[in-house]
């Protein structure tokens, strides 16, 4: 790895011309990214224009096909160890949840800290209890996903990845798929997790939470960054035309 | 005809003029087809009680007492407006208009003259006697001769297999029982809440239950007490091999605990076999002496438990996205081969030519590079994807009666003379392998119906791929093919009865065969009849579970 060691010991990401096609489709256009520990960002940008898809090279649901991703000092590339050792340190919650619907709540929590990290049932059920407590909703374990509702899920779905102990967060537009009034809880979960030093990379359509929670927004438009900096700064004095138009068109 | 009478007489039980005049009105005015309809019914009807009537007075007069009570009933209901229960039920169902009322009471007659010639054969006239069996000694008039179920019992059992086997046989049916009554009980005692064996325990005795049967049904050949420690440790070595190629793949991780029993398990296995093999207690039994209901058995349970594995495998295989090999790499493999043959093959075969076609057919190593060109085109030299699929589609190519003529004539001839594998083996193979590739399709269709999501949510999880299959996508998938893969295996249990054709005498060929016998000549019902129900019995019993499979899991959801 030698860019890896070349990084500041504090970026806990590091993404080098990111390059992405889809057949001849360019999704990234060389991306350069750099993400502390504890840093809250998050991204904005025009359907299509590439979010998802980098925020999910980041754990290798797509393959990038040139430049480099290094995650918490790990280089992704074909190996497979490597991928799978960068997974257990990213979790990752999806706009249509994705929970396993076939295992009670407890054990769509439970099975990876159980399989992956080797930790007894006791220890993962008392984590897993931990998480489901503190987005608000211990009394659903026994039940299965579908007995709940879409804010529940979401939450539920937090706590899984959060039970892995990852340490870094990905959304993938966690909201978008909710009906208003369950907006709220998620962002909320969301809104304590950012206050206590995780490291947070989230795709949302939620500007309020993106100006109150985030340490930077970084702006993309067709595969390329455009524009990166402070909410305060990024809402009221953006410097790009693209950005301009962005926030004419949503605010 | 019938499904138009019934919707022109669509009832309205609320309508306020639903009296019995209004109730006589509504059967006016319909097409003269309607009254055709009721008249043939009416008079089939009057034919059949005649007939049942001259036979014996109370039964079908009870039918008929029954029929009007129940129709006298519903009308009543109908006049006041007023249903109960049964009354709803028997409109509903058995008189919900005047043709179908009809209807009812014809089918009731059909099927008690039926039953009564059923029964009338089966029971009343019938001899339970083994000895009244043979044409010459079954009295005049005889019904059934069941005494072939005593006389032949053993034959329709276990076949040609030798008598002295039969303990063995019985002891591994007593094996299957006994764990069948034991899971059975374990169930029931979950299911009132005691704590009995868990659950773990049961499905390894299930799974090392295989092994003592295979032991009691085939045996195992005579050997000296000689221990070969280099055959120990070479096996050890696979296995903690293989386990280390695993791990290193990240496709399946044990726990080192798990890791050393796993490890234990050939050096035991070895010993145990070779202990066996040495006291002489299990003789090898000649497995072509297989027969009756022993082999059916023998098949359908083989092949399901053999061919699902293989299935599943086929079914991961073919839709596997390995990233594929370069044309660059088999193209010029492909030529060199062709090359080398072209030089070797070709020349002699020219010189040998009787005709133009044969001279053609020397250039067969042509091909060669079509091929691997085809394949690269077809399946982006994915090897893993490329093999599956043309298997599964070469064999669901093949009709089964195929598939087992060339298990048993074309197979031996790539064995040496005298190390010839047996008829029932290589049979029990060809249908593995024929049924892996349809149960392979039929989970490859459950593995589709699973959304992408469970994939991406288990890999973000960081599950290796055994743990993926083993918790997300099997669990999911085969929850959705229960049906298909039900009636898959009913399907297998059946057509175990073809393996006749090839000389191997199942329930089936047995039954056909002991008819042959001057014994029991001509028993062709009795024997058939008994063939059925067995075979009824079997797939019931797994469409049934499978109800029962589908209902608890669809429970769990809600």
């Amino acid at each position: 790895m030698p860019e890896g060691a070349s990084h500041p010991v504090d970026d806990i990401i590091v993404c080098r011309d990111v390059h992405k096609w889809y057949g001849d489709f360019e999704a990234l256009r060389g991306i350069d990214l750099n993400v502390k520990i504890g840093e809250v960002i998050v991204i904005l940008g025009p359907s299509g224009s590439g979010k998802s898809t980098l925020i999910r090279c980041l754990n290798r649901l797509e393959e990038h096909q040139r430049g480099s991703i290094i995650v918490d000092g790990i280089e992704l590339t074909n190996d497979i160890r490597n991928i799978h050792d960068v997974r257990s340190e990213i979790g990752m919650v999806f706009q249509s949840f994705n929970l396993f619907p076939h295992l009670t709540v407890l054990d769509n929590i439970t099975l990876a800290p159980v399989n992956v990290r080797r930790w007894s049932q006791e220890r993962a059920t008392e984590i897993a209890m931990k998480w489901l407590n503190r987005v608000g909703i211990p009394e659903q374990a026994e039940k299965y996903p579908g007995q709940l509702s879409g804010g529940q899920q979401q939450r539920v779905a937090i706590a899984r990845a959060l039970a892995m102990q990852p340490k870094i967060m990905l959304f993938d537009e966690p909201t978008s798929a909710l009906d208003p009034e369950m907006i709220k809880e998620v962002l909320d979960v969301m809104r304590d997790l950012a206050r206590s030093n995780y490291t947070i990379m989230a795709i949302t359509h939620e500007m309020s939470f993106a100006r109150e929670v985030a340490d930077r927004i970084i702006f993309i438009a067709d595969g390329q960054i455009v524009e990166q900096s402070h909410p305060a700064e990024f809402f009221t004095n953006p410097r790009e035309e693209r950005t301009r138009l962005f926030l004419s068109q949503i605010l | 005809m019938a499904t138009r009478v019934v919707a022109l007489e669509e009832p309205n039980p609320r309508s306020p003029q639903s009296s019995l005049t209004a109730v006589i009105q509504s059967m006016r005015g319909r097409s003269p087809w309607t009254y055709l309809s009721w008249l043939v019914l009416t008079g089939l009807s009057a034919l059949l009680i005649i007939r049942q009537m001259r036979e014996s007075f109370p039964l079908p007069l009870a039918i008929l007492l029954a029929w009007l009570i129940g129709i006298s009933t519903v009308v009543w209901g109908e006049l006041n407006h007023r249903h109960t229960k049964t009354t709803s039920w028997l409109k509903a169902n058995l008189f919900s208009s005047t043709a179908n009322a009809l209807l009812s009471l014809f089918v009731c007659f059909v099927l008690l003259s039926l039953v009564r010639v059923v029964w009338d054969y089966a029971v009343v006239r019938a001899t339970f006697d083994p000895d009244l069996t043979a044409p010459e000694a079954r009295p005049e008039g005889v019904g059934a001769a069941w005494g072939v179920l005593i006389g032949a019992s053993k034959l329709l059992l276990t076949g040609t297999l030798e008598m002295e086997f039969l303990p063995r046989v019985w002891t591994a049916f007593g094996i299957v029982t006994g764990l069948g009554v034991l899971t059975l009980a374990v169930h029931w005692a979950n299911r009132l809440g005691r704590k009995t064996l868990p659950r773990s325990w049961l499905n390894g005795l299930w799974l090392v239950s295989p092994l003592p049967i295979y032991i009691l049904l085939a045996g195992i050949p005579r050997r000296d007490p000689f221990v070969s420690l280099p055959a120990i440790l070479a096996g050890t070595a696979l296995f903690i091999g293989v386990y280390f190629a695993l791990d290193t793949l990240r496709i399946i991780q044990f726990r080192i605990r798990t890791m050393l029993l796993w490890a234990c398990v050939w050096p035991i296995l070895y010993l145990v076999w070779g202990f066996l093999g040495w006291t002489g207690w299990f003789t090898p039994i000649n497995v072509d002496h297989w027969g009756g209901l022993l082999l059916t058995l023998v098949i359908a349970v083989f092949s399901i438990i053999v061919s699902f594995p293989l299935g599943v495998g086929l079914a991961f295989g073919r839709r596997s996205t390995a990233r594929g090999i370069p044309l660059w790499l088999p193209l010029p493999i492909a030529i060199v081969l062709a090359v080398w043959a072209l030089l070797t093959s070709t020349p002699q075969v020219l010189t040998s030519a009787r005709n133009g076609t044969e001279k053609i057919l020397a250039f067969w190593p042509l091909l060669i590079p079509l091929a691997a060109w085809l394949f690269q085109r077809f399946f982006k030299g994915n090897v893993i994807s490329g093999a599956c699929t043309i298997y599964i589609e070469i064999v669901r190519g093949v009709p089964l009666i195929t598939v087992l003529f060339m298990a048993i004539i074309i197979v031996p001839l790539f064995f040496q003379e005298g190390a010839q594998i047996k008829n029932t083996w290589a049979v029990l193979a060809g249908f593995s392998l024929f049924n892996a590739a349809y149960l392979a399709e039929v989970v490859r269709g459950g593995l589709q119906a699973i959304p992408l999501g469970q994939y991406e949510a288990a890999d973000a999880l960081g599950l290796n791929s055994f743990q993926k299959i083993r918790f997300i996508l099997l669990p999911q998938a085969l929850q959705i093919v229960i049906p298909a893969l039900v009636g898959l295996f009913v399907g297998v249990f059946k057509s175990s009865s073809l393996v006749g054709i090839v000389g191997l005498f199942d329930l089936m060929g047995i039954a056909a065969s002991v008819t042959g016998n001057p014994k029991w000549q001509g028993l062709r019902t009795e024997l058939y009849i008994i063939a059925a129900v067995v075979y009824f019995l079997g797939s019931y019993a797994m469409t049934s579970y499978s109800w029962r499979l589908e209902r608890r899991l669809a429970n769990a959801k809600r």
